[in-house]
């Protein structure tokens, strides 16, 4: 089998303190082992100094012209990653989470034609669950993973994680397709609906280094009823 | 359904009508989104000129006054324009995403 092209997609909302470091990772891992991972990073309208720390480092980048908000931000990663033909495409967030050392354990099950998509879960293995998140959202997440087990029939531990990889199929899918707002719980039903391989494979992430993460406290509550409500909304929407 | 409350209504109605017909010609509302607003203006001119059609829905729906049901008929068909709307605004929202996506890839500098 030719070597598959692979693309990690970094979207960075006012992500200056990081951004670097986490791309200096990438950088030295694909030295260190050989690799080749292709980064794209898509500043979403960054109000803060990340657009010209991106330029001045010769990063890969696009810059959107206007905040559309993680979603929009992740879908033209995948609209990139189509236009130039990658094999996969993996999600890895520019705030310093997500592990380079994990990528080829999640990009594993798609290179053995075992999986369309796979998360890098947190809670699927205990070794390496070691992130501490708060109570609340670890309920959250639970009762998340309720809905898509009732509604889909498939248990997903991590359903919030935004660290996944997907296959050209679900590249072609989503840069069609993409949901604007909580895009991970969503498309994580949509395509097991749809009746693509969804698996999940065990990572430890890092606490935030600096900056905040996309989801408040406050706004847990209704993050919830906004996803609990696609995941039931879902059920309709099978081909 | 008293004479003074069809006459009042009759006035809104035509009101409404002769705004939306100007705006219409001053180009600030497209004919497409207009249909939103005549549509539950016709039903209620309806209405307001076939009384009996009032009376009878009030009846058959146990209320007391036929005020009451004009009030619920309105509020749905404002319920219903809002609909449309937030449809409206989606779409919008859905097309400005992709416009920004196009756009800022084709600044990419390579």
């Amino acid at each position: 089998m030719k070597k598959a092209k692979i693309l990690l997609i970094i979207p960075a909302y006012n992500e200056e303190e990081n951004i670097l470091r986490t791309y200096g990772k990438i950088i030295d891992y694909n030295k260190k082992n050989k690799t080749n991972y292709d980064v794209i990073v898509i500043n979403d309208g960054s109000t803060d100094n990340t657009k010209q720390l991106l330029e001045n480092n010769n990063i890969p980048h696009i810059s959107l012209i206007e905040n559309l908000g993680i979603g929009g931000a992740v879908q033209t990663g995948y609209k990139y990653a189509k236009k130039y033909g990658y094999d996969i495409a993996v999600q890895f967030d520019g705030d310093g989470q997500h592990d380079i050392n994990y990528v080829k354990s999640i990009i594993k099950p798609i290179v053995d034609n075992k999986a369309n998509m796979v998360i890098g879960s947190r809670y699927i293995d205990k070794n390496t669950s070691e992130f501490k998140s708060t109570f609340s959202r670890r309920i959250g997440i639970k009762l998340i993973s309720f809905f898509i087990k009732l509604f889909t029939g498939k248990k997903i531990y991590d359903t919030t994680s935004g660290f996944r990889a997907c296959d050209n199929n679900l590249i072609d899918y989503y840069s069609n397709e993409y949901p604007l707002e909580y895009p991970e719980p969503i498309t994580t039903t949509r395509v097991i609906k749809k009746g693509f391989k969804v698996s999940e494979v065990g990572v430890s992430m890092n606490e935030r280094t600096a900056g905040k993460s996309s989801i408040g406290s406050w706004k847990n509550a209704y993050y919830m009823f906004n996803v609990i409500l696609s995941i039931i909304t879902t059920g309709g929407k099978n081909e | 359904m008293n004479s003074i409350l069809r006459i009042i209504l009759l006035c809104f109605c035509l009101i409404w009508i002769i705004v939306l017909f100007r705006l219409i010609r001053k180009n600030k509302l497209p004919v497409k989104y207009s249909i939103i607003w005549f549509i539950p203006l016709i039903i209620i001119l309806l209405l307001v000129l076939f009384p009996s059609l009032i009376t009878f829905m009030t009846k058959s729906l146990g209320m007391v006054s036929s005020a009451n049901m004009i009030i619920g008929i309105i509020l749905t068909l404002l319920m219903i324009i809002t609909l449309c709307l937030t449809l409206i605004i989606a779409n919008l929202k859905r097309r400005i995403t992709i416009l920004v996506q196009e756009v800022s890839m084709l600044k990419e500098k390579k």
